[in-house]
């Protein structure tokens, strides 16, 4: 069993209204979805694949590492943000919303990874944080 | 400038990548020299891209992002 705690960024797309996108900056993986819960599933279903793909191949998954450029955001939050739960973010109007950086625990069986079987649901492990909203020009990912 | 998930494939598909539909799941994989890169794709093929995925998806898959963005 291996378990990777990885740093997620998430927010409102700045180009899709409707659209969230969440950023799992160990993986280098971005997705989208269309609240921030269902993107937050989203990004753990897309960290998963990368994961038990690269592993199935022989491969680290966490040489995918997202560039510095795109770390610095999220220790901006975690430094300067202050921690909230998932109800009250779940209540907070889209328009009011900044950056969310969010720890996402994600355990694989090896043995299953090479076999292509289900693994443990990944899992939220620390509070969330969240900031005031950001212009898009400081997003540099 | 986002795309839709069609118009994506399709310039993946010209620079040697594959896409392909998964069996369960909201993300189709697109995979390229033995790298695999999830697509979002809960509306299928209509799916709207955003700006953010499409410069990651190239980083990821090593894409030439000009030649790409022409293609879309």
């Amino acid at each position: 069993m291996r378990v990777f705690n990885m740093w997620v960024v998430a927010r409102p797309a700045d180009d899709l209204p409707d659209q969230w996108v969440a950023h799992c900056l160990d993986l280098d993986v971005v997705t989208q979805g269309t609240s921030f819960e269902h993107v937050i599933e989203m990004v753990k279903e897309a960290s998963l694949m990368v994961v038990c793909d690269d592993l199935a191949a022989g491969k680290e998954p966490t040489l995918r590492r997202a560039p510095d450029e795109c770390w610095a955001e999220m220790r901006q939050i975690v430094t300067t943000g202050k921690p909230v739960s998932m109800d009250l973010l779940s209540r907070v109007p889209r328009a009011n919303f900044g950056s969310v950086a969010v720890q996402l625990e994600l355990s694989v069986d090896l043995g299953h990874a090479v076999r292509g079987h289900d693994h443990k649901e990944p899992s939220f492990n620390m509070p969330l944080v969240f900031e005031r909203p950001t212009p898009p020009e400081i997003h540099p990912c | 400038m986002p795309t839709s998930l069609r118009k994506l494939k399709r310039a993946i598909e010209k620079q040697g990548g594959t896409v392909e539909e998964p069996k369960n799941g909201s993300h189709w994989k697109a995979k390229r020299d033995g790298v695999c890169y999830p697509i979002p794709a809960h509306n299928g093929l209509k799916t709207e891209i955003a700006e953010v995925y499409i410069r990651a998806c190239c980083r990821s898959l090593k894409l030439d992002e000009k030649t790409l963005r022409e293609d879309l």
